[in-house]
C-alpha cells in the first residue's frame, strides 16, 4: 500500500516527497531510475537555408555583371546566342539547385524527426505508463503551441513568377501598347516582395517587410507567438496522450514536409520548363519566335536582324536585358523567400517534436514522483 | 499545481545571424551590380580598370563604416537578447542554487541518475572561458582574410593548440559544436560519477552564470568596438589610393591627348611615312571609336536597365530588425545600402573577392565583410553552447536535489498565478493541422 505524506490541498499526487513513495515498505527501484536525457542540439536549417540562397544571390550577380561587361564590349552586332545563352541557360542551373536543396533539406529534416534515438526509445518505451496519466497528476509547463498548416509555406504564391514570364513571351499578341509598356516599364510594384512574403505566409491582402520576415517566420508556426513569449500550457490526461501518440507515429509531421516539399518542387518545375522554353528558342536562334513575343519590339524594323539570328539593335538588346534582368530579380527573391519559409517550418516541426518529448519526460517524473 | 520548465533555448541566434548575413549579401551584390553598370555605361574610351576606379571614387570610407555600424546594430541586438535569457535563467535558478547548495555539492548522487548529452561541457566551458576575440588588425589578418573562404583566418585565430578543427560547413554550427565539446563526443553515465570538484564546478557555471554575459560584452568591446577604427582606417586609406589612381589616369588620359594633338598638328606639316602613320593612327582611331560609339548607344540603352534594376530591387536599406515590438522597429532603418563584395563561409564566390588588389575598395570592403561574420558566428555558437550548457547542468542539478526530497520554489510561487489563468486550462496543446 502506498504511504503518502504532505499531500498538498490539491490532492496531487506529484508533490509527494521521493522519500515516501514506497511499496509495501520497500521502494520501487523503478522510481530510482531517473532517465534524463538532453535533446540533441539540432543543426539549423534556418542558417543552412540562408546560406544556400545568400550563394544563389552571389553566383546570380557575377552572372549579370559578366552579362554587362559582354554587352559594354561588344560593338555594332549583339549576338542573341552569345549573349544571351550563359543568362538564360544559368537560370535554369539555378532552379534546379533550388528544386535539389528543398529535396534534400526536406529529407535531412525527415531522417533527423524520424530517428530512434535514445530519447524517443526510452518514451516509447513507457507507453503503459503514460496510458496511465492521470487528471490530478496535470502540471502546467511554460511552451509554445505549435501549428502547422498543411499548405503552408504556400508553395502556389510562385505561380505569380511563372504566370508572368508566359504572359510576357507568349501572350504578346494579346497585349496593349498599354500593357507592353506597363511591362517593361518600371511600374511594377515596388513591393512586391512584401506582398509574395505575406502569399508564401498564407496571408493575403497585406505586406511582410524583408526586415520583419524573421519575427513573422517564427510567429506563424507558434500561433502567433515571438521569440521567449511563452505560454502557460496545461498538461492533463488528454494532453499527454495526444503528445505521446504524436511522438510516436510523427506521422503527421513527416506528411507536411513532404506535402511542402512536392507542392514546391511542382511549382518549380513548372519555372524551369518555362525557362528551358526560352533557353532552346535561344540556342535554336529562334529568333523569330522570340523577338515576336518580346514586348516593346513592335517597333523594331525585321530588318535589324539578319540571317543568323543576330541583333543588329543596340535598343532590342537592351530591352532584351531588361526583361531577363527583371525575370533574374524575381527567381533569386522569390525563391529566396519561399526557401526560407520551409526551413522555418522544419525548423518548428523539429522544435514541437522536441518539446512533446521534453514535456513527456517530465510527465514521466512526474508520475514518479519527481517532481520539482 | 506545479509549473515545470523545459530545456527551451530562448533564442536561435546561429539561426537571425544567418538571415543578417543573407540580407547584408543582397544589399552587397546590388551595389556590386549597380557598380557594374555604371563601369559598362561610362567605359567607353577608356578601360574596365580606368572606368572601375572612376565608380569606386563615391566614399569608400563611408560606405564600409554603414555596413560595420550595421552590424555592430545587429549584434548589439542579438547580444541584448541573450543577455536576456541570462537574466531569466538567473533569476530562476539563484534561489534555488542558495537553497541546495549544500544537496548539491555535499550529498552523494543517488544510484539511477542517469545522463547524456552531446559533447564534452568540461572541454566547452574551457574554450568559452580561454577563447577571446582580438580586435581586427590589417596588418597581422589581412593576408588570412584575403584568402578564399575562411578557414585560413579560423586557423589563424584558433591555432593546434584551440583544438579547433575547421570543417566544411555553417561557421556558426562549428563554433557552437567546439564551444560544447562536440568533438569529444557524447558525455554519458551516472551523476553519482562525478566528483565533489566536478559537483563545484557545476555549480560554479550555473551560479554565476552572469559572468556569461561579462564574457560576452568583453569579447563584443575587443573583436568589434575596438575593431571599429582600424576597419575604419583600412577604407580611408582605400580611399586615398584610389582618389591618387583617378588623378593619375586623369593626368595620363590629358598627357596623351596632348601628345597626340601635337603629333597630328607636326605630321600636318610633314610628308610621307609620317603622315601616312598619322593617318593611319587617325584612321585607326575613327575605327575604334566608330566601334565604341556604338558601344555607347549600347550602354546607353543599359542605362534603362539600370533604372529597372534600381527599382525593382529589395528596399534592403532598411537593414534587418530582430525586435519583436514595433517600438523598435525603426532601430536599423537608416543605414544605406553598403558596397563591395560578399563572401561566406563556403568561400565565396564574388568575381573580385580573391583577385581584388590589395587596398582596393573591393579589398577593403571583402576584410571588413569577413570580419563581420567571422564575429557572428563566433558569438552566435559562442551564446548558443553557454546557454545550453547552463540549462543541461541545471537539470540534472534539479534531478539530484529531487532524489534527496528538494523542490523547486517557482512551482509554489506560481501556484497561485495559475489559479487566476483559468481560460489556459483546456486551451493547451499542439495543431498538427
Amino acid at each position: 500500500m502506498f504511504e503518502l505524506k504532505d499531500i498538498e490541498p490539491t490532492n496531487s499526487f506529484f508533490t509527494a516527497n521521493f522519500d515516501v513513495l514506497k511499496v509495501d515498505g520497500v521502494e520501487d527501484p523503478m522510481i530510482n531510475v531517473n532517465r534524463l536525457s538532453t535533446i540533441d542540439l539540432d543543426e539549423s536549417y534556418t542558417a543552412l537555408a540562408n546560406e544556400f540562397v545568400s550563394e544563389i544571390s552571389n553566383e546570380l550577380a557575377n552572372t549579370k555583371i559578366a552579362f554587362y561587361r559582354s554587352i559594354s564590349e561588344s560593338t555594332n552586332e549583339f549576338d542573341i546566342q552569345e549573349s544571351f545563352i550563359s543568362i538564360v541557360s544559368y537560370i535554369v542551373k539555378i532552379i534546379a539547385k533550388v528544386i535539389r536543396f528543398i529535396t534534400d533539406l526536406a529529407k535531412k529534416a525527415t531522417v533527423k524527426l524520424m530517428q530512434k534515438t535514445s530519447n524517443y526509445k526510452f518514451i516509447v518505451s513507457h507507453e503503459k505508463d503514460f496510458k496511465e496519466f492521470k487528471d490530478e497528476q496535470s502540471f502546467y509547463f511554460e511552451g509554445y503551441r505549435f501549428s502547422f498548416e498543411p499548405h503552408i509555406p504556400n508553395a502556389d504564391a510562385l505561380i505569380v513568377y511563372n504566370q508572368s514570364l508566359f504572359n510576357d513571351l507568349y501572350v504578346g499578341i494579346g497585349l496593349t501598347t498599354d500593357d507592353i509598356k506597363r511591362i517593361n516599364s518600371n511600374s511594377v510594384p515596388e513591393d512586391k516582395y512584401d506582398v509574395f512574403r505575406a502569399q508564401v505566409l498564407g496571408y493575403m491582402g497585406t505586406r511582410i517587410n524583408i526586415s520583419e520576415y524573421p519575427v513573422e517566420l517564427f510567429k506563424i508556426y507558434r500561433s502567433g507567438a515571438t521569440t521567449g513569449t511563452t505560454s502557460k500550457i496545461f498538461a492533463d490526461k488528454k494532453y499527454i496522450t495526444d503528445t505521446f501518440n504524436r511522438v510516436k507515429d510523427r506521422d503527421e509531421l513527416k506528411k507536411q514536409i513532404e506535402i511542402n516539399r512536392a507542392e514546391a518542387t511542382k511549382q518549380y518545375n513548372n519555372i524551369e520548363n518555362s525557362v528551358k522554353e526560352i533557353d532552346k528558342i535561344i540556342n535554336n536562334r529562334d529568333v523569330d519566335n522570340l523577338v515576336a513575343n518580346i514586348p516593346g519590339n513592335l517597333n523594331i524594323s525585321p530588318d535589324e536582324i539578319n540571317n543568323n539570328g543576330r541583333l543588329l539593335s543596340s535598343d532590342m538588346a537592351a530591352q532584351l536585358s531588361k526583361y531577363i534582368n527583371q525575370k533574374i530579380n524575381e527567381i533569386q527573391q522569390y525563391s529566396a523567400i519561399h526557401i526560407q519559409a520551409f526551413s522555418a517550418k522544419l525548423e518548428a516541426i523539429q522544435a514541437s517534436f522536441n518539446q512533446d518529448l521534453n514535456t513527456l519526460y517530465q510527465a514521466y517524473n512526474v508520475m514518479k514522483g519527481f517532481s520539482e | 499545481m506545479s509549473k515545470i520548465a523545459l530545456n527551451l533555448p530562448t533564442t536561435d541566434y546561429i539561426g537571425l545571424s544567418s538571415y543578417f548575413s543573407y540580407v547584408e549579401t543582397v544589399i552587397e551584390n546590388e551595389e556590386r551590380i549597380k557598380s557594374a553598370l555604371k563601369e559598362s555605361i561610362i567605359s567607353a574610351g577608356m578601360s574596365i580598370e580606368e572606368a572601375c576606379a572612376i565608380c569606386e571614387a563615391a566614399g569608400i570610407e563611408k560606405k564600409i563604416r554603414s555596413k560595420w555600424d550595421r552590424f555592430k546594430a545587429f549584434i548589439n541586438t542579438l547580444t541584448e537578447r541573450f543577455f536576456n535569457a541570462i537574466d531569466k535563467i538567473l533569476e530562476r535558478n539563484k534561489a534555488y542554487l542558495e537553497k541546495y547548495k549544500d544537496i548539491i555539492l555535499n550529498k552523494e548522487p543517488r544510484d539511477g541518475i542517469e545522463y547524456e548529452y552531446n559533447g564534452n561541457y568540461n572541454v566547452g566551458i574551457d574554450r568559452i572561458n580561454k577563447s577571446k576575440l582580438p580586435p581586427f588588425n590589417e596588418a597581422r589578418h589581412g593576408a588570412f582574410l584575403r584568402q578564399e573562404g575562411m578557414k585560413a583566418i579560423v586557423e589563424n585565430l584558433f591555432d593546434d593548440t584551440s583544438g579547433f578543427n575547421y570543417e566544411d560547413g555553417t561557421l556558426a554550427e562549428q563554433f557552437k559544436r567546439y564551444f560544447l565539446g562536440m568533438d569529444k563526443g557524447k558525455t554519458k553515465g551516472e551523476f553519482k560519477n562525478f566528483s565533489k570538484g566536478d559537483r563545484q564546478a557545476m555549480y560554479n557555471f550555473c551560479y554565476n552564470v552572469k559572468d556569461m554575459k561579462d564574457k560576452v560584452r568583453s569579447e563584443i568591446n575587443t573583436g568589434i568596438n575596438q575593431s571599429t577604427n582600424a576597419i575604419a582606417g583600412a577604407a580611408r586609406k582605400a580611399d586615398q589610393a584610389n582618389a591618387e589612381k583617378t588623378q593619375n589616369n586623369t593626368n595620363t588620359n590629358t598627357q596623351q591627348n596632348t601628345t597626340a594633338n601635337n603629333a597630328a598638328n607636326s605630321n600636318a606639316n610633314n610628308t610621307g611615312t609620317t603622315a601616312n602613320t598619322a593617318t593611319d593612327t587617325t584612321s585607326s582611331n575613327a575605327d575604334n571609336n566608330s566601334g565604341k560609339n556604338e558601344s555607347v548607344l549600347m550602354n546607353y540603352k543599359l542605362q534603362y536597365v539600370y533604372e529597372a534594376d534600381n527599382d525593382n530591387n529589395e528596399d534592403t536599406k532598411a537593414g534587418i530588425n530582430i525586435d519583436d515590438t514595433n517600438e523598435n522597429r525603426g532601430n536599423s532603418a537608416t543605414q544605406n545600402a553598403g558596397d563591395g563584395n560578399s563572401a561566406n563561409d563556403k568561400g565565396g564566390n564574388a568575381a573580385n573577392t580573391v583577385n581584388a588588389q590589395e587596398g582596393s575598395a573591393a579589398d577593403i570592403s571583402n576584410i571588413a565583410t569577413k570580419w563581420t561574420q567571422l564575429c557572428q558566428a563566433y558569438l552566435s555558437g559562442k551564446m548558443t553552447a553557454m546557454e545550453r550548457i547552463s540549462m543541461d547542468y541545471m537539470a540534472i542539478i534539479r534531478t539530484h536535489v529531487r532524489s534527496y526530497g528538494g523542490k523547486d520554489t517557482a512551482g509554489a510561487n506560481n501556484q497561485n498565478a495559475e489559479q487566476n489563468n483559468n481560460e489556459n486550462n483546456n486551451t493547451g496543446g499542439n495543431n498538427n493541422g
